[in-house]
């Protein structure tokens, strides 16, 4: 018993604390463009659990944001600065881009 | 990017003949000097010596030859990717067309093709005011550099400059500008248009154009056609954007009411890119 409590607070060969399982992941969520008039940010920390998929996050972020839900068909996701589908899973510190229709040019 | 190192070193052709050349009047010229000195003295141990010499000298030619000149293709391959510029304009700087045309300028170059994307003053009737642009400024250039390995493995070029502005362009400025060099003028004109049509189609930047009663963010065409392909991920080939293919496009945008009329109604009034 005491050898099992040990083992999950502690990943003994580093010393360092281990993360418990079902813990959560932090990111950063960027809003472009119409994004950021729907949401009124540019920028955002969210907490998800860990495992969570780009996915889940936007799931989360249309319930903080309702608005969004008038692009969300429209919207493709960057995950730290590159394209991403929606089935990615989130790791701690990414940073997710929400990126409506683009009109560079 | 500099020289100094041994490794950028750059063994010329010219080096490397002048070197061959050295070495070889050496050894004849000491080897000759040691068998006269050799048979003079009749001395058969003289003429051994001067073999070994000789040998000596030979091996020094043989090393000597084995170095090669510095692969100067890849050399030049190396410089010609570097010759990318990449620019980022903030708010109210204007676009300096002649610095990117002199950047890619060059004595073998034999075409320069550019581009220039204007501000226009209507849009279905509309009176436009002004662009308003932004950017997801990191991942935008890691975009149109992407674009432009895809264009140089396309086509032979040398430079590419590439620059957008941020922030309000009025009507008649430039907001992006182009410029392509290369030896023939196929090459460049083909890639210029490539990397505009790129740049509509995968690169992070918005505009909002403003009109004296409202304003509406704008969304490409070339986007529309292009998004099944980002929301996958692009994990094939790891990059924004890859050579386009052709496809037909509805011409329609994809969101609902996105507009911003202040008319005094509620217009949900959808508007197509351009």
């Amino acid at each position: 018993m005491d050898a099992v409590e040990e083992e999950s607070k502690c990943d003994c060969t580093q010393g360092i604390p281990k993360k418990e399982e079902g813990s959560s992941v932090g990111i950063k969520v960027l809003f472009f463009a119409r994004a950021r008039d729907l949401t009124g940010l540019s920028d955002v920390h969210l907490e998800v659990p860990s495992g969570s998929t780009a996915s889940d996050c936007l799931n989360e972020l249309a319930v903080r944001f309702p608005g969004l839900e008038e692009i969300r068909q429209c919207i493709v996701l960057a995950l730290n600065e590159e394209y991403a589908s929606e089935t990615t899973v989130i790791k701690e510190n990414d940073e997710l881009a929400i990126i409506p229709p683009i009109s560079g040019g | 990017m500099g020289g100094g190192t041994l490794e950028h070193f750059n063994w010329s052709p010219e080096l490397h003949l002048l070197l061959l050349s050295l070495s070889l009047l050496f050894l004849v010229g000491t080897a000759g000097r040691i068998s006269n000195k050799a048979a003079e003295d009749d001395d058969d141990g003289g003429i051994r010596h001067a073999l070994f010499i000789s040998g000596v000298e030979f091996l020094f030619l043989v090393m000597v030859s084995t170095l090669k000149p510095k692969d100067t293709c890849e050399g030049e391959k190396m410089a010609a990717e570097d010759r990318d510029l990449i620019e980022i304009l903030e708010e109210h700087n204007p676009v300096d067309m002649a610095k990117y045309i002199n950047y890619v300028s060059a004595p073998q170059a034999g075409a320069i093709a550019t581009f220039s994307g204007t501000t226009r003053d209507t849009f279905e009737g509309k009176t436009v005011l002004e662009l308003q642009y932004e950017a997801y400024v990191p991942m935008a250039v890691r975009c149109i550099k992407s674009a432009c390995q895809s264009a140089r493995s396309s086509w032979n070029l040398m430079s590419i400059a590439v620059a957008h502005r941020l922030g309000p362009v009025p009507v008649g400025e430039t907001s992006v500008f182009i410029a392509v060099s290369s030896v023939h003028r196929d090459d460049a004109l083909d890639a210029c248009k490539f990397l505009i049509d790129e740049i509509k189609a995968s690169v992070p930047i918005w505009k909002k154009e403003v009109y004296t009663n409202g304003e509406v963010w704008k969304e490409n065409k070339e986007f529309l056609e292009r998004k099944s392909e980002l929301e996958k991920g692009a994990r094939d080939e790891n990059r924004c954007c890859r050579k386009r293919l052709e496809s037909k496009t509805n011409g329609h945008g994809c969101c609902g009411a996105k507009v911003k009329i202040d008319d005094g109604g509620c217009n949900g009034e959808s508007t197509e890119a351009e």
